[in-house]
């Protein structure tokens, strides 16, 4: 069985790295142009290079979105853009358009050109109709169940990538343009505005049939796999997909390292992961995941219970206090830049790419001045805190709520 | 020839249609069709196909749904089925519906109808390269846009007529609501539910079947004061959807087409009739002279 792919999503280099320090194998960005979220804070070519060559000292690789379905408008510039990224090192196009993967294929013949999930390929058949094209990945859509997942890589002869994780469209993906109609912003060309989520009124006729205080609405819950990813792993799947490019560094550490565990384990277990396990990884990404999550499709057809109606619920466990700069072993001292609140005495988990995670309860800071600190509420602020066991660069460090009173 | 293509909910509407100016109609299959008032058996297609021989119009059928793997083998026999029929096209948006045409030796039944997605002339000629026999234009893109794109591929059809759809789900979105507030019902193939999102006073017609639930625009889209300058750059395919008008509203939206392509009514006089005689239907231009280029920064 070949290794199979944990490919995580960035907004940039920061997070680029991060997500291959805690795990990825590979990581899918954004260009300027020609891409989906345009919200998210994609990448000009020298930060892809940049990325490339990060990825490449770890062995990871880099996949660029070319993802937009595009307008005759849209079209100017694309083949200079993707000879540029082949030549800069980049593995991967995700590619929407037909058109953009045969010229993807055509000008840029070392890029491998993977099928996007907007195409919503449910099926091996639509599957054999981008290879034919010559493509040399597809994305399945999100409305497969695992038991279709299974039989579309038995049926097909390139390469599968699923979602594992992360935010999921109620529609099939690419077809939906509520977001056109009613904000003027293309759905298909990055400019979503989710009116999935909204609330709405349900009239039968000219009666309204909604419960006023609980609006109709398509809102998905986010997708979180875990209990499949063994299954997905023996399926013969090439890549597991963690969506998210506009997620945090700490989200994306926390959900890359989980998943990186998690698989590294999977692929240990002959038999599988026992329950307890699971519930194990489960709670490890509730530290981060800030939306409710479910099955997706995975299980079959998705029902009431996957879905948001009132809340758009924060459900996160754990706050981020701060990050690693530095550890000096002779002092047993670290120098951290603080994110979050938190004060002398209470409990902190630091993890990290080499660090699972390890809790401490602090009992000295102080600034860069040397002067002592009780309270850490400034962001950015530099501090040195004793840690009584060995940290890195990169890792980070974070509380559980629960854990806020603890003196 | 400029093809006049009817999506109809009743066999009884054909005569009058044909009357009226329809060259061609697209029929829903029980089964394989999304989107459709009026689903027909097999049984009632075959009677069909003779029907329309007679009168000399085409028969295109919609096999428009998403499948799913474990139906590939029944997908490709009614894929036989509709060979043998001999029916004239097949509308699709499932790119595994045109692999399994190609595997029967008819990708040119084919027409590429995804609803969105066609935004652009490249990718429209290349389904066309690929051997689909015509392609149907996305519905969020402008006047311009679409005479853009006829430039490039000259098998362009364009919807113009009726509601358009504005998003496909595989969930049972109004079942799982329902059931969520405790108040289950039954919605299943209801052609009379809308949605209206809380801060505006636009309706969308929402329907839920067996495979899943669509949307559709609040407006019928109408395009009268459009059809004679996407003639002009040599798109000669249009359809007309029926799904939520009376049989007499399809008929008359028909003839006035045909009577604007003639040249024996102005656009205007057309426009202005249909909204007299149906004062409840929201007549729009849609994404006609709407662009959807916004970005949030």
């Amino acid at each position: 069985m070949n290794r199979i792919e944990l490919l995580a999503p960035a907004g940039d280099l920061e997070r680029l790295k991060t997500a291959i320090r805690y795990g990825a194998d590979a990581v899918y960005l954004g260009g300027k142009q020609f891409s989906l979220r345009s919200r998210a804070s994609n990448f000009d070519l020298q930060e892809i290079k940049e990325g490339v060559e990060f990825a490449n000292q770890y062995g990871a690789k880099i996949h660029v979105t070319v993802n937009i379905v595009p307008h005759d408008e849209d079209l100017t510039g694309l083949e200079e853009y993707l000879k540029q990224l082949e030549e800069i090192g980049v593995t991967a196009v995700i590619v929407a358009s037909v058109t953009i993967m045969e010229i993807a294929k055509r000008v840029a013949p070392k890029l491998e050109v993977h099928v996007s999930t907007q195409q919503s390929s449910t099926n091996s058949a639509a599957v054999s109709f981008y290879e034919s094209l010559g493509v040399n990945r597809v994305v399945l859509a999100r409305e497969c169940s695992m038991e279709q997942i299974e039989k579309i890589v038995k049926n097909s002869n390139v390469d599968i990538e699923a979602f594992i994780h992360g935010g999921m469209c109620v529609n099939y993906s690419g077809r939906c343009t509520l977001s056109n109609w009613m904000t003027g912003r293309d759905a298909n060309r990055g400019g979503c505005a989710q009116s999935c989520r909204w609330k709405y009124h349900v009239y039968e006729g000219d009666d309204l049939i909604s419960d006023p205080d609980c609006l109709f609405s398509m809102s998905s819950k986010d997708l979180l796999a875990a209990e499949y990813v063994w299954r997905m792993i023996h399926a013969g799947m090439t890549s597991l997909k963690i969506e998210g490019r506009m997620k945090s560094a700490y989200y994306i550490a926390t959900v890359v390292k989980t998943y990186r565990m998690l698989i590294d384990e999977c692929v240990k277990s002959p038999k599988g992961l026992s329950k307890e396990c699971i519930n194990y990884y489960t709670r490890e990404f509730a530290k981060a995941e800030n939306r409710p999550t479910g099955l997706g499709f995975l299980a079959g057809l998705p029902s009431e219970d996957t879905h948001l109606y009132g809340v758009n619920g924060a459900g996160v466990t754990h706050d981020f206090l701060a990050m690693v700069l530095d550890y000096d072993e002779l002092n047993g001292q670290m120098k951290i830049e603080v994110r979050n609140r938190f004060e002398v005495g209470c409990c902190m988990e630091v993890f990290g790419p080499e660090v699972n995670n390890q809790c401490f309860i602090v009992e000295h800071m102080m600034d860069c001045e040397g002067n002592e600190v009780m309270l850490a509420n400034k962001p950015t602020e530099i501090l040195y805190c004793k840690v009584p066991f060995k940290v890195h660069k990169y890792d980070m460090i974070r509380r559980g709520k629960a854990d806020e009173n603890f003196i | 020839m400029i093809e006049l293509c009817v999506s109809v909910n009743q066999k009884s509407d054909l005569n009058q249609l044909v009357e009226a100016g329809a060259t061609a109609f697209a029929m829903g299959i029980e089964d394989f069709s999304d989107r459709h008032y009026n689903k027909f058996t097999m049984n009632e297609l075959i009677e069909l196909r003779e029907t329309c021989r007679h009168i000399n119009v085409k028969l295109n059928v919609f096999v428009n749904r998403m499948f799913e793997e474990e139906e590939l083998d029944k997908l490709k026999g009614h894929l036989m089925a509709l060979k043998e029929l001999n029916v004239d096209g097949i509308y699709f948006s499932d790119m595994g519906v045109f692999a399994l045409a190609k595997e029967l030796n008819i990708e040119n039944k084919c027409i590429y109808d995804p609803e969105t997605m066609v935004t652009n002339g490249k990718d429209a000629n290349k389904m066309i390269q690929l051997g689909c026999q015509g392609v149907v234009a996305a519905k969020e893109i402008t006047l311009e846009e679409i005479l853009d794109m006829a430039k490039a591929c000259d098998c362009l059809e364009i919807l113009i007529h009726g509601h358009q759809t504005m998003s496909y789900s595989k969930r049972k979105l109004l079942s799982n609501y329902f059931r969520y507030i405790n108040q289950p019902k039954e919605v299943e193939n209801k052609f009379d539910l809308f949605l209206m999102e809380s801060t505006r006073d636009e309706k969308m017609p929402i329907v839920e079947n067996q495979y899943g639930t669509s949307i559709f625009t609040p407006y019928v889209l109408m395009s009268y004061s459009q059809i004679k300058e996407m003639i002009d750059v040599g798109i000669h395919r249009f359809r007309i959807d029926g799904m939520f008008q009376s049989e007499e509203e399809l008929v008359d939206a028909v003839k006035n087409y045909r009577s604007v392509i003639l040249g024996t009514k102005s656009p205007e006089s057309a426009c202005e009739d249909m909204k007299q005689k149906y004062p409840h239907q929201n007549y729009s231009d849609g994404y006609y002279y709407k662009k959807t280029n916004l970005t949030k920064e």
